[in-house]
């Protein structure tokens, strides 16, 4: 059993079927946490800041996550939530090297080869530099 | 809870470890079914043809190889069965595991560095890719 | 019958025709080095394996393997064509027909499981070697320029497949070093300058040889070997693409088919071949299964000739060279060299031997030879250690015999028994043997009798029912007249 699951979101339809595949692997001891990160290349920030204050924050998490909390709630999951701001790859990384857990679970585009020669593939980068078992979910 | 599952395995190090996950994920579900692939590689036919003596001496080493896995499985009380299949090993999984509609596939991966992986191949890489279901790699 | 006809034929179009397009690709620049190995024209190896494709298609006994002209047939025929000329080539190539033929009609096919794996793994090696030293002539001291295509050459056929899977990379090597050849005007040996390529279809004539027992002695060695070793990659290649494909097939058609093929071909101009493990190989892979992937490429094969045959003599030899080379590489058996550490030292042996014979002789059938006799021979050598245990057991002596009971055997069999004793009791138990010959029972007779000649009472005990049935049926010792010197 799993007591311990990362579910990295970025608040894409992606990310929550990840969370459904997640609530299959949960048992009464499993503790997620949803780790949502913002990437500042494709989030805007407030005229003037240089960091996103707390109530910008609070509102792209219930824009965001609502739908996947509310998943979680209903089925009973315990769950907290983590914010972190950069490049997803590198933050997810960084958060497991830091925060030990069981397995990694990620939403993944389903690009085909050019798209991914083009964009680059987030999971497929997290893949390699993970350390932990990574559910993969399209 | 993940009822229909397929591991690929080879019985080296890795596919032990994804075993082991295996275990995990089935012990939340009591009717949980594992399938056990193991590809024999079209590229190590004439390899494994010319070291045998016989098709029933090849059949028994590929099937020896799943032993540990199988040993493992049994450990877990693990509702398995083994299939073994022929062709390149990323395709061929992808084309079972779809076919079979199997709700998750995990998969061992040898942890390949860029250079690697461009020379050899990443079979979990192409899985990933090309598997309609979720895939857990394991490394 | 329908039904077996469907699915060997139509149940996999698509993926045959595409597979089939692809080896003929692959097959044509194969087709003309081996022929260059034999000595011959580039039109004897083309026609060959155009011929000997599109008749396995229909006689051969695995769907989806892939025959043609091949490279361990190619050097067996060397000393022929260089003494004899192309005309007793033809001929061999008839005879070897022939013979294959013969092969498939007794059944062969079932004494190759008697070639050992150690004999197998050094005759792939061999092969590897002679396709190698075949091409050095080519590349060795003839110009830097040659060297720089040769290089070329092998990295296009051995990184291009990385990133292009559609099209063979050894046809892409030959396209575009021909096209620089010709446009940049530089110094090369060229096909052209080994043979010529007719655009026309095989047609059939007898070979121009005397019809004597003269030309029958000179050819009959040569097919003979020419038979063996076609039948041996043959049936390797088919226990391969069985495995591929995880089907069966049958060995005895497969023999009479490479037979018929090779019978025919001789006749239009062909020199004999065999089934391809690298084709056979690279059709699967390509998605061929049934037999119409192997007659497509032996059609399309054809037809690229006809129409490409101009261009075709334009192709420089540091190319065909460097696709030879990589022929070698992949027909040889890196893994030989773990094998070597890990097999026991006898297999080691025999391996190296047939790799060595052929190296030397340039002859693979010979290694062969050499490598079953050699076998047979730790073989016995193996089974015929017998060892007895002598006890004593409440008065008696109790003799145990264990292993093989058979003529090589019973020398240390009977070194075993101490015969320096007087009215004792003797049990000898045969629980643990075998006994196989005459020359075993024999020995029996030899100790029992014995033994009575000092008054002492045998009994002979746990006999498996074989071997009692041989001994109740040979042994004498029952007899009271009998006298050693009945054996």
């Amino acid at each position: 059993m799993y007591s311990k699951i990362l579910l990295a979101s970025d608040g894409s339809k992606h990310a929550f079927r990840a969370a459904e595949s997640a609530l299959k692997l949960v048992s009464e001891l499993t503790e997620i946490t949803l780790l949502y990160i913002i990437d500042p290349n494709k989030v805007s920030k407030a005229p003037g800041n240089t960091k996103f204050d707390e109530s910008f924050l609070r509102e792209k998490r219930e824009e965001k996550l609502q739908s996947t909390e509310e998943l979680f709630v209903k089925n009973g999951v315990s769950y907290n939530v983590k914010i972190v701001e950069g490049d997803p790859e590198v933050e997810i990384i960084k958060y497991v090297n830091h925060y030990p857990h069981d397995v990694l679970i990620m939403g993944s585009r389903g690009l085909n080869t050019l798209q991914e020669m083009v964009l680059g593939s987030v999971s497929h980068r997290v893949m390699k530099m993970a350390k932990l078992p990574v559910l993969v979910v399209k | 809870m993940y009822q229909k599952i397929l591991l690929a395995a080879d019985g080296s190090e890795h596919s032990l470890r994804a075993t082991k996950e295996v275990i995990n994920i089935a012990s939340l579900n009591l009717n949980a079914k594992v399938t056990v692939v193991l590809v024999a590689d079209f590229s190590n036919a004439k390899n494994d043809v010319l070291h045998s003596g016989s098709t029933v001496e090849l059949d028994m080493k590929r099937r020896k190889k799943l032993i540990p896995v199988e040993e493992l499985l049994k450990q877990g009380n693990v509702n398995y069965q083994v299939e073994i299949l022929h062709g390149e090993p990323g395709p061929t999984i992808n084309e079972y595991v779809n076919r079979e509609k199997h709700e998750l596939l995990v998969i061992g991966s040898r942890g390949l560095n860029t250079l690697q992986e461009m020379l050899l191949g990443s079979v979990s890489h192409k899985v990933v890719k090309h598997a309609d279901c979720p895939v857990l790699i394991v490394k | 019958m329908l039904e077996t006809i469907k699915v060997n034929w139509f149940s996999n179009i698509r993926g045959d025709v595409l597979a089939g397009i692809v080896v003929a690709l692959a097959l044509i620049p194969e087709a003309i080095a081996f022929s260059i190995i034999a000595g011959v024209n580039p039109m004897v190896g083309l026609y060959a394996s155009f011929l000997i494709a599109v008749i396995i298609a229909f006689v051969g006994g695995r769907p989806g393997m892939i025959s043609a002209a091949t490279g361990a047939m190619a050097l067996l025929m060397v000393p022929l064509v260089t003494e004899h000329g192309v005309e007793y080539l033809l001929a061999a190539t008839i005879l070897t027909g022939v013979i294959q033929i013969l092969f498939g009609v007794f059944k062969v096919a079932k004494v190759m499981k008697f070639i050992p794996r150690a004999v197998m793994i050094g005759f792939v090696n061999a092969l590897a070697i002679l396709i190698f030293m075949a091409q050095v002539p080519h590349f060795l001291g003839i110009s830097n320029m040659t060297y720089v295509f040769v290089a070329i050459t092998l990295v296009i056929v051995y990184v291009l497949p990385r990133f292009l899977k559609a099209i063979p990379a050894p046809l892409i090597a030959i396209v575009l070093l021909t096209a620089v050849a010709i446009f940049s005007g530089f110094k090369l040996n060229t096909v052209g300058d080994l043979g010529t390529i007719t655009q026309t279809l095989p047609s059939f004539f007898i070979p121009n040889v005397p019809f004597s027992l003269e030309t029958l002695m000179i050819v009959l060695p040569f097919s003979f070997a020419l038979a063996i070793v076609g039948l041996l990659e043959s049936l390797l290649t088919a226990t391969i693409v069985d495995d591929m494909t995880g089907t069966d097939s049958d060995k005895n058609k497969e023999s009479r088919g490479q037979g018929i093929a090779n019978f025919v071909t001789g006749f239009f101009g062909g020199m004999a071949g065999c089934a391809m493990i690298g084709q056979s190989v690279i059709n699967v892979k390509s998605g061929g299964r049934g037999r119409l992937s192997t007659l497509v490429a032996g059609l399309f094969l054809m037809f690229l000739i006809i129409v490409l045959g101009g261009l075709v003599i334009q192709i420089p030899m540091p190319a065909l060279v460097g696709i030879m080379i990589m022929v070698a590489i992949g027909t040889f058996d890196w893994s030989s060299f773990t094998y070597l550490k890990k097999a026991p030292i006898t297999d080691s042996i025999v391996m190296v031997t047939t790799v060595l014979v052929v190296v030397i002789t340039h002859d693979l059938s010979k290694g062969v030879f050499a490598g079953v006799i050699l076998s047979a021979i730790f073989f016995v050598a193996k089974i015929s250690k017998v060892t007895v245990e002598k006890k004593l057991l409440n008065e008696t002596i109790h003799y145990t015999i264990e292993g093989q009971l058979f003529f090589a055997s019973v020398e240390s069999f009977l070194e075993a028994f101490d015969f320096n004793v007087k009215s004792e009791q003797i049990v000898i138990d045969f629980s643990n043997t075998h006994v196989w010959d005459d020359s075993g029972v024999g020995a029996i007779d030899k100790v029992v009798l014995k033994y009575y000649e000092n008054h002492n009472q045998v009994t002979l005990e746990g006999l498996n029912s074989t071997s009692k049935k041989l001994v109740d049926k040979l042994a004498i010792y029952n007899n009271k007249d009998a006298k050693m010197s009945s054996h």
